[in-house]
């Protein structure tokens, strides 16, 4: 633990060879760890940590030192080294710290690092069962369980003081369908910033059901014909618009010049039914937060509203750069990392349209029901996406699973591309994690959309 | 560190552990990153890692930590038994044995520690003013960065293993654009080195700086199958393909396209790849893996032959084999799993101009994106960008294509392995490498 009270001595210390900011961050965290994998519990464990992690801003430069001692005197040791690039010009602390009232969030009731262990293995062992039973077609089961109890205070030189406790909770299957020479996965899972009450509604025998029954479905794919049509992505497929347009968003990609988004504010950068948000206030998912790793209170941010590009996302130094406002988007992986831009939960907001009534509109296409993982170069805007479980569609109607389909494509073609937007406004219930050299939990959500035409890689010739 | 590492042995036996295993680290890291020959940010930490596992009969458990007081230390202790009687059974886990020696390498530069943080600034801006110097249309940089490490490591176990050992790494690089009439490109280079004296960096930045020049402007070419060259920074993608599909596990799984074929040629008489855990200068060597068992070097493909798994305890005990000093921990709050160490295509006798002398029609591949490499169906495809070659020479610069093909394949399609073997990611490292054919999707 640590006092504001050392929090202030240590900011002034930070400032005190020059510097316009510094910042605290106070981290303790507890996590578990359960992994499964052909029927066999391959790890199971419990750590913990806890430090410190400094940051001192001077100009353009930012100098960052963490420790995992609290001792007064290597903690000093630790702002001063940090504080090393900071020559000169001296601001100082304000005159005291101030604590930050965070908006009141729903109360987790099932705090996941209290549950005994034998009951996150039975959990687990239920979940590998329910897939293996489904069908004696699947052969191989990978089950991923993880919980995180994260306490953490930031104290920083414009006087803010924030407080805050999570708890993040994950359970990820994977099953693999064989039939004679032909294979296929299929996923399921759940995650949030929420207890084990996630498990109520989504328990481990229904996710171990959903991904045995997603690849026994896909052993009858047959191969995706390669070519331009009309795609409808089912709702909850949020990740390609976090990848594809969302890292494009991050004003620290925008600033280095590797955005293609960098010089289109105001521009229409998608359809007019098209409407993009950052929203962490949503409760419970991946990048549900009330306060970032900076201490700015988490707010919705408005990216593309009406196919007009409104804004980014930015942390303190990029903001800063910019003479922008903070959006809370100042996000970092431990105390070991200093925060840039992140997202939290990606949103296409909802639209109006019957979802039901896009597909039987749709004459011939690629239905999507589960994207895949994917990369986008954002300086250009393209990226490449693969399809986990796609459907063709003919004449309004899904005909026949597809396999190994990706979606290749432009972010900025794409959304100016969409056409119908449904009023079924989904979380991808997997939710999953963000790599940018540090993992952050984050959400996607998105309703039923149709793409007038997107590029189909397939193997078909 | 050996006293926290005997500490805990004694609270886990106490708290009812047949055996315990301590892997302890401290490390001392810093970063340097600039951009556009500004400084950007500098960090500076010390990190203290302790991971205990223990076994109940034969199950076990895992609890880590990084804080070393007593109170901290017992409760771990506590934590990880509490764990193993929890879990599963599994006959074949095991620590290891005291072995009689470990190999003797020398993995520290001893000066590192009292280079400066201003030192190594200066160093990193001079990669970036070779690369700027290098040619005018280098117009920006990013990801410029310094990272060096001095990390003790100390492994104990109730059986009486005891070992440390301190090691350096120090890693530069970064990305160069080039911008002409309005097309951009960007040029990657790392080096990675144990020692100071032997970083580089103008020629890390002259190189990253003359790829992005090579590509500027580039455009996609009609599909075909044709002849590649492949630079170490592409080709170590196809490196990783085959240390993935050697890996015991996966092979003991039949998650490997190779996991029958051990004695088979597999691959043309100019492969011989070698996975050795005591390479000198190389990032990845070290006495013992991270289980404490000796590491070794071990011919996984010889002339064509593939002869090796890579194994860690666990594996071999299921395939009646020996470990072959491949355990790793990602990180010390994890299990050890099985990875390469030095891992690399032995370097031959050609240079990378005589192997583009040689080609009528195909490609020169300096840059790739993407991963899209397979070891259980050996399926590969990669985003590529370079230079065309036409009649032996270099022609119009290619990017926008995909190069595709099957690990089986290109294994036996290696018609020529460079003399420039470098270490790329860590210690997998590669030569330049030409494929007699590869599948181009272009236009």
């Amino acid at each position: 633990m640590i006092s504001a009270n050392t929090c202030f001595k240590l900011l002034d210390v930070a400032l005190y060879s020059g510097g316009e900011f510094a910042e605290i961050y106070y981290e303790s965290r507890e996590t578990n760890l359960v992994e499964m994998e052909d029927e066999r519990i391959r790890s199971l464990s419990y750590g913990n940590s806890t430090g410190v992690g400094i940051r001192v801003i001077k100009g353009e430069e930012v100098g960052y030192a963490h420790s995992d001692s609290l001792e007064p005197e290597t903690l000093k040791q630790a702002v001063l080294t940090s504080a090393k690039i900071g020559n000169g010009k001296r601001k100082s602390v304000a005159e005291m710290l101030q604590r930050t009232h965070l908006p009141s969030s729903p109360q987790i009731k099932k705090p996941s690092g209290k549950i005994p262990s034998k009951e996150r293995i039975d959990l687990v062992k239920k979940a590998d069962e329910a897939a293996r039973d489904e069908d004696e077609k699947i052969r191989g089961v990978k089950i991923g369980y993880y919980d995180l109890t994260k306490h953490f205070i930031i104290a920083n030189s414009d006087g803010v003081l924030v407080e805050d406790e999570v708890v993040y909770t994950s359970l990820r299957i994977q099953a693999l369908a064989i039939n004679g020479k032909k294979r296929h996965p299929g996923v399921s899972g759940c995650s949030g910033h929420i207890g084990w009450e996630i498990f109520d509604d989504l328990s481990p025998d229904v996710l171990g059901r959903e991904a045995a029954d997603m690849a026994i479905r896909m052993l009858k794919a047959k191969e995706t014909p390669a070519g331009s049509m009309p795609v409808i992505i089912g709702k909850g497929n949020g990740v390609i618009i976090h990848e594809a347009i969302g890292h494009g968003l991050e004003a620290d990609t925008v600033q280095k010049g590797r955005s293609v988004y960098g010089d289109k504010l105001g521009k229409v950068v998608a359809s007019s039914v098209v409407t993009i948000a950052d929203d962490p206030t949503h409760p419970f998912r991946g990048g549900s937060i009330r306060v970032d790793d900076e201490g700015t209170p988490a707010q919705k941010t408005l990216l593309i509203e009406g196919g007009v590009l409104r804004g980014f996302l930015f942390d303190r130094v990029t903001a800063r750069r910019s003479g922008a406002a903070l959006t809370g988007n100042g996000r970092r992986q431990s105390f070991r990392f200093y925060p840039i831009p992140r997202m939290t939960n990606t949103c296409l907001l909802s639209g109006s349209d019957d979802p039901e009534e896009i597909l039987r509109e749709t004459k011939k296409g690629l239905y999507v029901k589960r994207i895949g993982g994917g990369q986008v170069n954002t300086a250009s805007g393209d990226y490449v996406f693969g399809v986990l479980e796609g459907w063709l569609i003919e004449n309004g109607k899904l005909s026949c699973p597809v396999r190994e389909a990706s979606l290749i494509g432009n972010g900025i073609e794409t959304l100016l591309q969409v056409d119908r937007v449904g009023n079924d406004f989904s979380f991808d219930t997997r939710g999953g994690f963000c790599g940018k050299g540090q993992l952050v939990p984050v959400g996607f959500a998105q309703p039923t959309i149709r793409v007038k035409a997107m590029t189909i890689g397939g193997t078909k010739k | 560190m050996f006293d926290v590492a005997q500490k805990l042995l004694r609270y886990a036996k106490n708290s009812g552990a047949d055996q315990s295993e301590i892997y302890l680290t401290k490390s001392t890291e810093h970063e340097i990153r600039t951009s556009k020959m500004k400084l950007e940010g500098v960090k500076q930490a010390t990190t203290l890692g302790i991971a205990l596992r223990v076994l109940c009969g034969k199950k076990l458990g895992l609890a880590y930590t990084s804080d070393s007081s007593e109170s901290s230390l017992k409760s771990i202790a506590a934590r990880a038994v509490e764990l193993a009687r929890a879990t599963t059974e599994d006959e074949y886990i095991d620590f290891q044995d005291p072995p009689k020696e470990y190999p003797n390498i020398s993995i520290l530069d001893r000066s590192l520690g009292n280079i400066s943080i201003e030192e190594k600034i200066d160093l990193v801006l001079s990669m970036e003013k070779a690369a700027f110097d290098c040619d005018k249309r280098i117009v920006g940089s990013d990801y410029v960065s310094y990272n060096d490490a001095i990390s003790e490591v100390c492994i104990t176990n109730s059986k009486g293993l005891m070992v440390n050992y301190t090691e350096s790494a120090i890693s530069i690089g970064g990305a160069f654009v080039a911008e002409e009439d309005g097309f951009k490109q960007m040029g990657w280079e790392r080096q990675t080195e144990r020692y100071w004296e032997r970083l580089n960096p103008s020629r890390v930045g002259v190189k990253a700086a003359e790829r992005a020049i090579l590509t500027l402007k580039g455009k996609p070419v009609p599909s075909g199958v044709y002849p590649v060259v492949l630079e170490p920074l592409v080709a170590i993608k196809f490196i990783y393909g085959i240390a993935n599909a050697v890996n015991g596990e996966s092979v003991r799984l039949k998650k490997s396209f190779l996991c029958d074929k051990k004695d088979e040629e597999v691959a043309s008489k100019l492969v011989t790849m070698i996975d050795d855990g005591t390479k000198e200068n190389w990032v990845d060597s070290s006495p013992v893996d991270d289980e404490g068992s000796p590491t070794m070097a071990k011919e996984v493909l010889k002339e064509g032959v593939l002869l090796n798994f890579l194994y860690d305890i666990y594996t071999a005990r299921k395939v009646d084999a020996n470990t072959t000093g491949n355990a790793r921990r990602a990180s010390y709050g994890v299990n050890p799993a099985i990875s390469p160490t030095n891992f690399f295509l032995l370097p031959g006798k050609y240079k990378k101009e005589n192997m583009i002398g040689e080609i009528s029609d195909g490609l020169l591949v300096t840059g790739s994106i993407g991963f899209r490499v397979n070891s259980i169906t050996g399926d590969f495809s990669i985003g590529a960008s370079g230079r065309w070659i036409r009649g032996g020479k270099l022609a119009q610069p290619v990017s926008g294509v995909t190069i595709a093909s099957n690990l089986a394949e290109m294994l036996k399609a290696v018609d020529a392995v460079g003399d420039d073997l470098v270490p790329v990611y860590g210690g997998v490292g590669t030569p330049t490498i030409r494929l007699s054919r590869i599948t181009i999707a272009g236009e």
